[in-house]
């Protein structure tokens, strides 16, 4: 039987036609917009080379080291030197330090320096095709010579030769390098990784002639022959220690000291050394004269330990090997008609650098000893070669009115300073060169001084989020070791932002994310969560709002 | 790309299709907003949500608003869990094998009004999933304090400086009494360990029970921005830990926190306990150490870092 | 149509009539006097002779939430209870019909307390006049049985929910012999379940999300509007459901009203008892006796079409139940329909709540007592003295 259906009887209640929600603008009840912006790590703002350390850390840490080398190479082409050799002035800054222990920069930079190394082919064995890029104006490239091969023509020179400038490094002794190879001691670098460097550069393309001292007639000639010339002569002049007895013939200098310890034609005497100066340098030579053999070296400072120019690591190797350190003490004079007898000394009243310095009368001492080491100071060398004021102000100018540009770089522009800085005066140098010789179509592949570094404060401890990371200490493999960078500043692509947001307003694919602001309220959690401190809350004129 | 030891521990890989929509009326920094977003990934859309009077009420969708995926029923405030278990019947009757059913309440829905449909399913071991998301207080309405919130919080109905001086009602506790298949807690800032345990109960038959601390940062008095920084703390200060039970019988510490932060960490950030004395202070840490040290017990821990120093 | 009979009571004949609606869902929690029904129903699944599935619960709100949830989904489903227990359903009740969920309950009458008590009373369902579930009264075992089953047809076609009322132990516990309608007839008279789901799950839906005024008053209206309906539709049900079984069942059911001067007016048991009493009452004066079966919705021109005879000048209405403060409450809803009307008659309040039985003589006391009262008298005559 077919049943009777009255259901069209009974009303029902209205059908919905449901709306999803995306049609209500949550948006508009936004006051604060998380803005993504790259902030300063404070490891790039304590890097002289302004290295964008946390980008080469992330492609360390995923194994890409050819893309770490890449980011690298554009702060720092020799990764493998600095790895050996820099005081890592990054290190004391990293936020890592607060919650477990700082990230070992240095390690992973040098661990990066030797990929390098291992995987550079020479000319005609290289597949990458990389070299030369562009000639000059008229399709000739730029001839470019370099006086002086320490670190900061070193790096000018490749970065010119990259740019596509034919490039010469003069260098006055016998072997390339300058500082690298005279003044700092085997142990901090070995001699083979300074060959390597060489070697690649040569590689490059690059030509070094040893032995080939600079005069100012030479200089002339060169303006003949050149497009420019770099002036990365070194701050090698030192400093006479202005006490009587200084012109004695076993006082020597801290440079010409290590040049000698280096060469392998100085010995050191089985006795007693006395270095006076509290710089790198004199630290240094203290050093090597007690690897060398002196039974006593003594180091003495007119200052404070604190106040020492010296980098702490320095001092701390110099103490491992048996240095001794004097400090609010002042050389006096030197005794001895043949051979050095003995110095006498004199403490002074603590002073801060600058201060002047005042002898504590009747606190005399004497020292025997049979060397004395000066390094109270050295100069550069520029003014023996040109008395251009504008060259030793930094200003490059065009020399002898035949086109020809000249510069200065490194030590010799800015005094004694140390690897890092050397190498980032010979980049700027070859910012500087490149637009004077590529003046149109400068197509530049360096970073300037990052726009990050003009930002004041680097991203500290309190807006990291470092709660998402478990607690390691300093490990061992190089990858590993760069996997524990905070990345401070940087975006990692890691998509906390995304995971936290309760309102679905954060698009992210795997990269980097983007906000979708017709549907955040702005509550501000993805910048909480973020854990390298890229993200901020700020107020923003939205059109859409 | 990524820091993998990150990965691997507190984030981890997260599903990335989403379940819920934006435009939502949760308000900013919500905390039961992003649980909900979490638990639909792994719930998807095969899935029909129950939800009882709660600030859930509002965010699933005004009329004709809706914001996720799946079917919402909503039903009184009582009756969550005893409606779930009707539906799950009524699908079974009508054919369908498959359709999860879970219950989305707030911690009024279940440790207070919601208890005694809450009890008499689990007890029925009902094939549903019971989803507690806890703000610890009647948030809906204005932070009225109900038997989740925790000694010493301040709330409308508890205001200072008569705060409550009672214990939150340990519903896990109960939960495990009823010797159900799965209970366990969870929280946003472990989104992993979230999504990975609702995975674990929809696997599962019988009665499931999620304990989920969601922070309201309305009603806690915390910067919006910190909703996910409590939910966190809340774990590291071990006020609230990760765990869970099977049958009532075999419990496990999901995540044993390598940092042990002292409670005043979690508390500063929050206006409801802003009127805690020192002495205060220390009773609720007798009340944490004491809970921990059972939780300990009962997991097998004996790990020297679970006592507290 | 092979006629079975059986000797069975109001509860079992409730439980026997949920069985033959192939009901897929019950939910129930025990109370006196609905005890026996739900345990019978227990007893039919667990023996395997119960076509659904059968749930004891830890409360009546569990119960009924169970139900409407079931109902959410689209099952046919059914719970009973009393007194107390439907009391505490109560915001359940709003929901199952604001929903428009096609459950059906059985509430045997029993008086709320306090105090205690296990008498008749309708207090508990008519208090839940206003949750907008139809109410069916029934006055005999033979009408419980059909009820139940006219019940789940009008409540799915109407998708409204209905409540099947009678009187604790007076009908719940006492055996009459009934007619067994079998399996065929109740499958001719009633599509097979499921009901319509409220949901799909593969449609993304919000169900009974919070709404304002432009949505809820259209919801209010609609079930107001389809209340409206029922009379008509439960007559044509009616018609339906005698050609199958014989027997007819409609809104009111009226005796002698033709030529009587006064008529009694009665719901339940009273009813059938008033009946019953009908041929025994002294004298000359023709007596008439209405039957109110279906209550909410009243059925209004069914109800005044009956009392607008000019013949009719008293009704004696007798209420088991007391709005306090007010009156019996089926007195209080005729007086207020036949305001207005052609009826002319005076209107006499026979009240017996808290659970009065009505006997020969009691009735006869009461009937004295409208024929003496007068103007300004107390409203009410009272089947006990204070």
């Amino acid at each position: 039987m077919k049943l009777t259906n009255y259901k069209n009887m009974f009303p029902l209640s209205p059908t919905i036609e449901f709306v999803p929600t995306p049609a209500n603008k949550t948006g508009l009840w936004r006051f604060l917009t998380p803005v993504l912006r790259e902030n300063l790590a404070p490891c790039r703002a304590l890097c002289p080379l302004e290295s964008a350390i946390p980008l080469w850390m992330e492609k360390v840490a995923g194994g890409d080291w050819e893309g770490a080398w890449k980011l690298m190479e554009q702060f720092n082409p020799f990764p493998a030197l600095t790895g050996y050799a820099c005081y890592q002035f990054c290190r004391s800054g990293c936020n890592r330090e607060k919650w477990d222990e700082a990230v070992a920069i240095r390690d992973i930079e040098k661990a990066l320096g030797q990929w390098r190394h291992k995987n550079y082919r020479l000319p005609g064995t290289r597949e990458d095709g990389t070299g030369k890029k562009s000639a000059g104006e008229n399709g000739v490239s730029p001839r470019v010579v370099v006086i002086g091969s320490g670190p900061s023509g070193l790096s000018c020179a490749y970065y010119l030769n990259r740019m596509g400038a034919e490039v010469t490094i003069l260098e006055s002794e016998p072997v390339a390098g300058g500082l690298l190879a005279t003044g700092i001691p085997d142990c901090r670098l070995p001699r083979e990784i300074l060959d390597r460097e060489l070697e690649i550069l040569q590689g490059e393309g690059i030509a070094i002639r040893c032995g080939t001292g600079v005069n100012g007639g030479l200089l002339n000639d060169l303006a003949q022959q050149y497009d420019a010339i770099l002036l990365a002569v070194g701050a090698s002049r030192e400093s006479s220690l202005g006490v009587p007895g200084d012109d004695h013939a076993d006082v020597t200098g801290a440079l010409s000291f290590l040049k000698g310890i280096n060469f392998g034609h100085r010995s050191v005497p089985a006795g007693t050394v006395v270095v006076i100066g509290g710089g790198n340098a004199a630290v240094d030579a203290a050093s090597a004269a007690a690897r060398g053999g002196a039974k006593d070296v003594f180091l003495i400072y007119r200052r404070s330990e604190e106040v020492m120019p010296a980098h702490p690591e320095e001092v701390k190797a110099a103490r491992d090997a048996g240095v001794k350190f004097l400090f609010n003490m002042i050389l006096d004079r030197i005794h001895g008609s043949g051979a050095i007898e003995k110095v006498s000394l004199s403490k002074v009243q603590p002073t801060q650098r600058g201060g002047k310095i005042r002898r504590i009368p009747g606190t005399e001492l004497v020292i025997k000893c049979q060397m004395v080491i000066g390094a109270t100071g050295q100069q550069s060398n520029l003014p023996g070669l040109i008395s251009l004021p504008e060259v030793a102000g930094g200003d490059m100018v065009s020399f002898r009115d035949k086109g020809c540009f000249l510069l200065a770089a490194g030590d010799a522009l800015t005094g004694p300073s140390n690897l890092a800085s050397a190498i980032f005066s010979g980049r700027l140098a070859a910012l500087k060169l490149a637009q004077a010789l590529w003046p149109r179509d400068f197509d530049l592949q360096l970073p300037a001084a990052p726009a990050t570094m003009n930002k004041a404060e680097p991203v500290s401890f309190t807006s990291l989020n470092p709660y998402l990371y478990s607690q390691h200490r300093v490990l061992m493999h190089p990858q590993e070791e760069a996997d524990r960078c905070f990345g401070c500043g940087t975006c990692r692509s890691c998509g906390v932002c995304w995971a936290f947001c309760p309102d679905l307003a954060v698009k992210y694919l795997g990269g980097i994310p983007e906000f979708n602001l017709d549907y955040c309220k702005g509550c501000g959690i993805c910048v909480a969560e973020c854990p390298t401190g890229v993200l901020s809350m700020e107020e923003v004129d939205d059109p859409g709002n | 790309m990524g820091n993998t030891v990150f990965e691997e521990t507190l984030v981890g890989k997260i599903e990335q299709d989403e379940f819920m929509l934006s435009g939502h009326n949760a308000c900013p920094g919500c905390g039961a907003a992003l649980t909900v977003r979490l638990m639909m990934k792994a719930l998807k859309d095969r899935a029909v949500i129950v939800i009882p009077a709660s600030c859930w009420s509002i965010i699933s969708g005004v009329n004709p608003l809706r914001c996720l995926e799946t079917v919402v029923l909503h039903c009184p405030f009582p009756a969550a869990a005893a409606v779930g278990s009707g539906i799950k019947k009524g699908l079974l009757a009508v054919g369908d094998q498959d359709t999860q059913v879970v219950i989305l309440a707030g911690d009024g829905g279940t440790f207070d009004i919601g208890l005694q449909g809450l009890s008499g399913a689990a007890e029925r071991n009902e094939d549903i999933l019971f989803v507690c998301y806890d703000n610890e207080a009647y948030m809906n309405t204005g932070m009225q304090k109900s038997s989740a919130t925790p000694y010493g919080s301040a709330s409308t109905t508890t205001p200072a400086p008569r705060i409550k001086p009672n214990p939150k009602k340990d519903i896990m506790a109960i939960m495990a009494a009823h010797q159900i298949p799965y209970a366990a807690t969870a929280t946003i800032a472990f989104p992993q360990d979230l999504i990975s345990k609702v995975n674990r109960a929809i696997d599962l038959k019988g009665f499931r029970f999620l304990h989920i601390l969601a922070p309201c940062p309305q009603g806690w008095g915390s910067p919006v921005e910190k909703t996910v920084t409590l939910s966190r703390l809340a774990v590291l200060t071990r006020i609230f830990p990760l765990f869970e039970i099977e049958d009532g019988k075999r419990y496990r510490l999901t995540y044993h926190p390598s940092v042990h932060l002292p409670l005043e960490n979690y508390f500063g950030l929050q206006k409801r306990f802003s009127s805690l004395g020192p002495r205060e202070v220390e009773q609720a840490r007798e009340n944490v150490d004491y809970y921990w040290g059972e939780l300990c017990r009962k997991s097998g821990c004996s790990e020297d870092c679970c006592r507290y120093s | 149509m092979i006629l079975v009979t059986k000797l069975m009571n109001g509860n079992e004949a409730a439980a026997l009539a949920v069985k033959l609606c192939k009901a897929q869902v019950v939910c129930a929690y025990p109370i006196t006097p609905q005890t026996s029904l739900v345990e019978n129903i227990a007893e039919m699944w667990a023996t395997g002779n119960f076509p659904g599935e059968y749930i004891s619960v830890e409360s009546e709100y569990s119960a009924l939430s169970y139900v409407v949830g079931a109902a959410y989904a689209g099952a046919r489903t059914f719970t009973a209870t009393s007194s107390q227990g439907l009391a505490y359903m109560h915001e359940l009740l709003h929901w199952a019909s604001g929903a428009r969920l096609p459950i059906v309950l059985v509430n045997v009458n029993r008086a709320l307390g306090a105090p205690w008590s296990l008498e008749p009373d309708q207090g508990d369902s008519l208090s839940q006049r206003d949750t907008g579930w139809i109410q069916l009264y029934c006055s005999n075992v033979q009408e419980i049985m059909d009820t139940v089953i006219l019940a789940f047809r009008l409540a799915e076609e109407a998708r409204t929910p209905c409540m099947v009322v009678y009187d604790g132990f007076t009908l719940s516990h006492t055996y009459e012999v009934v007619d067994f309608p079998n399996q065929e007839e109740v499958d001719q008279f009633l599509s097979p379940p499921p009901q319509e789901a409220l949901f799909h799950p593969s449609r993304p839906e919000t169900i009974q999300s919070v709404t304002d005024y432009r949505y809820l008053a259209r919801v209010v209206q609609a079930g107001h509007r389809a209340m409206l309906q029922v009379p008509d539709a439960l007559k044509k049900i009616g018609r339906s459901f005698s050609r199958i079984f014989g027997r007819d069942y409609f809104l009111l059911k009226e005796t002698g009203l033709e030529e009587a001067k006064t008529v009694f007016v009665a719901t339940g048991a009273i009813a059938q008892t008033v009946e019953s009493f009908l041929p025994l009452l002294d004298g000359e004066e023709v007596f008439g006796y209405l039957q109110l079966k279906l209550f909410r919705p009243l059925p209004e021109k069914e109800i005044i079409t009956a009392f607008s005879r000019e013949n009719i000048e008293k009704l004696i209405i007798i209420d088991r139940n007391l709005s306090r403060g007010m009156g019996g409450i089926f007195a209080q809803e005729i007086r207020a329909l036949l305001q207005g009307t052609a009826f002319r008659g005076k209107i006499f309040e026979l009240n017996l709540a808290g659970g009065i039985d009505l006997t020969l003589e009691l009735l006869q006391r009461g009937m004295a007592k409208v024929a003496e009262q007068k103007d300004g008298d107390e409203k009410i005559i009272w089947g006990v003295d204070l």
